[in-house]
Parts: C-alpha cells; sequence; structure tokens
C-alpha cells in the first residue's frame, strides 16, 4: 500500500459523491421547510390533524430508516402502482424521515419562545403572519441551531444508508473497491469524506451560532 | 357611558375556569390622567388592564376605548376592528418581553415599519429623539440582554412610545427591577405624566401612586372598592381593607 495508491482511490470515490452530497442537499432542502411546516400544525390545536400528524411522526421515528428505504423502493410498487427509481426512493424516503425529526425539534423550539413574546408582538399590531415571521421563527431557529446541526451531521453519515439499495454512493465504491483489490484501506479513504464534510458542517455551525448569539 | 372619557368600562367580568377574577368592574379614564392601580396580589388588576388591550377576554361587560366598542355585552368586535382600537394602546410588561434576537433600534422599529409601513428612515429618526428621551441614545446597537433591566424596561417603553399611543399601560413595569433600578424607570413614567400621557399603572409603588397619580383605584377581591385622589386613599383611607393594606406598607 503506497500513497499514491490511496489517491487514486480518493479519485475513484469521488465519482459517488453526486449521490451522496445529492441526496444530503435535496434532503435538506425539503425536509427542513416540510419539518418548519409541520411544527406549527404539531403545536396548533386542531385535533384530527394532530392526531395523524402524530402517527406519521410515530412512524417515521419508530422504524428504521434502512426498512424506510426498502418500502418505498420495494414495497411501494407492491399497494400501488408506483415504482420510484431507486434513487427517488432514496430521496422520498429521506425527506420524509428527516421532516419528521426536524418537526418534533422546531416544536421544542417553538414552545421555548416565551409567551410574551407573542403578546408584545400583539399590543405592537403585529399580525399573526408577521408575529410567526419577524419574532417567532428567528428565536425557533436560535434555538434549535444545535439541534439542527446534530440533525445535519447525522444525515451526513447517514447518506451511506442507501446502499443497500445498490446506489453507488461514496460508501458502496469503497466496498467494491475493498472486493476488487482485497485491501481495506478504500475505508479508510471513504471515513476522510465524511470527515471532511462534517467537519466543515461543524465549522459552519459553529459561525452560525456565533452570528445569531444574541 | 361617561362623556369624554378615553376608556370606560362596565360591568366588566371575567372567570379563569371556575375562579372568578373580575366582577362588575366600573371605572372611567379621562384623557391625560395618570391612574395608579393598586391593591392585594392576585385580586385581578393584572387580568383588567389586560382585558383593555384585548390579551384577555372578558366574559361579560363593555369597554369603550376613545368612543369605540372593544367589547359591548360580552360581545367583541371582530378581530380586525379589535387590532385597530387597541392600535390606540400602548403596553409595558412587567417582564419587559423586549424581542431579544433584535437590536434595540430594530425593537424600536420593527412595529413602525412592519405594521404602520412606516418608511425605515423616518421610524430611525423617531427612534433617535425617544431613545434620547429615556437616556438610553448611546445603546442604540445593543442587544437586550446586554441591558441592565431598568435599561430594557425603558427602552420597552421606548419601544411602545414608537407607536404614538393615545394611552400607555403598564402591568407592575417595576416589579422585577431592584430599588436603584426602579427610579431611572419611574422617573421616565413621571416625565411621561408631567407631558399628559394617559396612563394606567398597576403598581406596588406607593410613592408614585401618592406623587404622580391623579386617582388611584383600590382593587379587592370586591373589585373596586376605591377610586379617588392619592391624598383621600393613602391618608384617609374609609375602608378598613384599604387601611390595612396602607398601614402593612408603611410598616415596611
Amino acid at each position: 500500500m503506497n500513497f499514491s495508491y490511496l489517491v487514486s482511490i480518493f479519485g475513484q470515490l469521488s465519482d459517488g459523491l453526486k449521490f451522496t452530497v445529492g441526496l444530503f442537499f435535496v434532503t435538506i432542502i425539503f425536509s427542513v421547510p416540510l419539518g418548519l411546516v409541520l411544527s406549527f400544525i404539531r403545536v396548533g390545536s386542531h385535533k384530527i390533524i394532530q392526531r395523524i400528524l402524530g402517527g406519521y411522526i410515530w412512524l417515521m421515528r419508530g422504524t428504521p430508516l434502512i426498512l424506510q428505504l426498502y418500502f418505498f423502493y420495494y414495497g411501494l410498487s407492491l399497494v400501488t402502482s408506483i415504482q420510484l427509481s431507486r434513487f427517488n426512493a432514496a430521496i422520498v424516503a429521506f425527506i420524509l424521515n428527516y421532516a419528521a425529526y426536524f418537526c418534533e425539534i422546531f416544536r421544542g423550539g417553538l414552545l421555548g419562545v416565551s409567551k410574551g413574546q407573542y403578546e408584545a408582538a400583539k399590543v405592537l399590531g403585529f399580525s399573526t403572519l408577521q408575529t410567526n415571521v419577524r419574532i417567532v421563527i428567528p428565536q425557533m431557529l436560535r434555538i434549535t441551531l444545535p439541534s439542527v446541526a446534530n440533525e445535519f451531521i447525522t444525515l451526513v453519515k447517514d447518506t451511506s444508508l442507501i446502499t443497500v439499495l445498490a446506489i453507488d454512493e461514496i460508501l458502496n465504491l469503497a466496498k467494491k473497491i475493498v472486493n476488487t483489490d482485497v485491501n481495506i484501506s478504500a475505508y479508510a479513504v471513504v471515513a476522510v469524506y465524511y470527515l471532511i464534510a462534517t467537519f466543515l458542517l461543524t465549522k459552519l455551525f459553529e459561525y452560525l451560532e456565533k452570528k445569531f448569539a444574541y | 357611558m361617561v362623556e369624554g372619557a378615553v376608556i370606560s368600562v362596565r360591568g366588566l367580568s371575567k372567570s379563569f375556569g371556575k375562579t372568578k377574577v373580575l366582577n362588575n368592574i366600573n371605572f372611567d379614564v379621562y384623557k391625560g390622567e395618570t391612574i395608579a392601580i393598586i391593591g392585594p396580589s392576585g385580586v385581578g388588576k393584572s387580568t383588567m388592564l389586560r382585558c383593555l388591550i384585548n390579551l384577555e377576554k372578558a366574559d361579560a361587560g363593555s369597554i369603550l376605548i376613545d368612543g369605540e366598542y372593544l367589547v359591548r355585552d360580552g360581545h367583541y368586535e371582530n378581530e380586525r376592528t379589535c387590532r385597530k382600537i387597541c392600535s390606540q394602546m400602548g403596553m409595558v410588561f412587567q417582564s419587559f418581553h423586549l424581542f431579544p434576537h433584535l437590536t434595540v433600534l430594530d425593537n424600536l422599529i420593527y412595529a413602525p415599519k412592519y405594521v404602520n409601513r412606516e418608511d425605515e428612515a423616518s421610524a430611525k429618526k423617531r427612534a433617535d429623539e425617544i431613545l434620547r428621551k429615556v437616556g438610553l441614545a448611546d445603546r442604540k446597537e445593543s442587544m437586550p440582554s446586554q441591558l441592565s433591566g431598568g435599561q430594557q424596561q425603558r427602552i420597552a417603553i421606548a419601544r411602545a412610545l414608537m407607536m404614538n399611543p393615545e394611552i400607555l399601560l403598564f402591568d407592575e413595569p417595576t416589579s422585577s427591577l431592584d430599588p436603584l433600578l426602579k427610579n431611572e424607570v419611574l422617573s421616565v413614567m413621571r416625565q411621561l405624566a408631567e407631558e399628559k400621557m394617559t396612563m394606567l399603572v398597576v403598581t406596588h409603588e406607593m410613592g408614585f401612586a401618592k406623587e404622580v397619580a391623579d386617582r388611584v383605584l383600590f382593587v379587592s377581591e370586591d373589585g373596586i372598592i376605591a377610586d379617588d385622589s392619592p391624598d383621600k386613599i393613602f391618608n384617609l383611607p374609609s375602608n378598613p381593607i384599604i387601611k390595612e393594606f396602607i398601614c402593612s406598607i408603611k410598616a415596611v
């Protein structure tokens, strides 16, 4: 084993980045806003919608993400006529799963904004929408920033789960290289990829926490 | 309803569950008056004030604000009309409730800018003037958490003033402050009283009630049991409950 071998693996693994990075960003872009909307519904008072939402969150948090991947790729076509591609099935499972977690994180954040903030906004004449957008959500995001950072970092590593759908993301590629070369150093190289990504995210969130400190 | 009153309250009643908090409250407030609302804890003084600005819904009775019914015989106007009526009033809370994620300046200009659609430059200019008035012109870039309690409360008053209210409601504005910080807030309130701002102040500051208020409402479990000049209430209390309350405070 030599250095140039490791560098060549590093290059080969980059072919899988489009799946890993793509899944990460698509999941974030859709699950964060979805979780935000759901969190407002969750703290609302509509009984039936509450029940449905509670059931959804229970299902998503109560079963392994791998099982959800199996369901959206293999299971969905058995109960409906929809057959998703491997990557689309992964995207759907990840968005729905992560939205459930974000919903709960944001719900916690909303409960952390004091009643006095709503009252102060009301006596100043803010509408409900203005109160939420200008006063409540900024504070809620600040409160939840550490938990959101945690989810982002977990998501980086969870992207590797789509290996089970035989998608060539970086871990799956590493596995193939290991099998072909009969040499496990590809696993060390793939770890470097995850470490770089989580390092960057950690720094990003450290910056955000500092910037939005109050 | 009484001619010329900016606030008229008749038969105001309110319960929380089975606990009756307000029972048949009646009073009037005239323009430019400073009213101190005093009495033992837990008799609904704050609730009464909160009903005036629609933070609590009355169960029965009427509230007339500057000639318009906020609630008439227990029936409220629609939410939009209520908001319009209440926009003539500002409120200052015991625990300030500044927006912690905004600078002092943004705390002041947000409502004029987003609620009244005032342009930012003019709101900023007014904010400067009002900050000078409360003695905090140099703190406009501070975050609320960097200010003392007294400073925060003065900012809260400034924030309310930015909306040009006809009437200011104070809900125990100095109760969470130490004596030194109380004074800086009370002196701002005294200044407002001199400028003939109409103010209703729920307070335990008997000194303020005595010196600054034009009228004192004494609230007990039976409702408003006295509505008189501070001199009469403090020096010649007729009712034994008031006498006991005043004596217990003097003893401290």
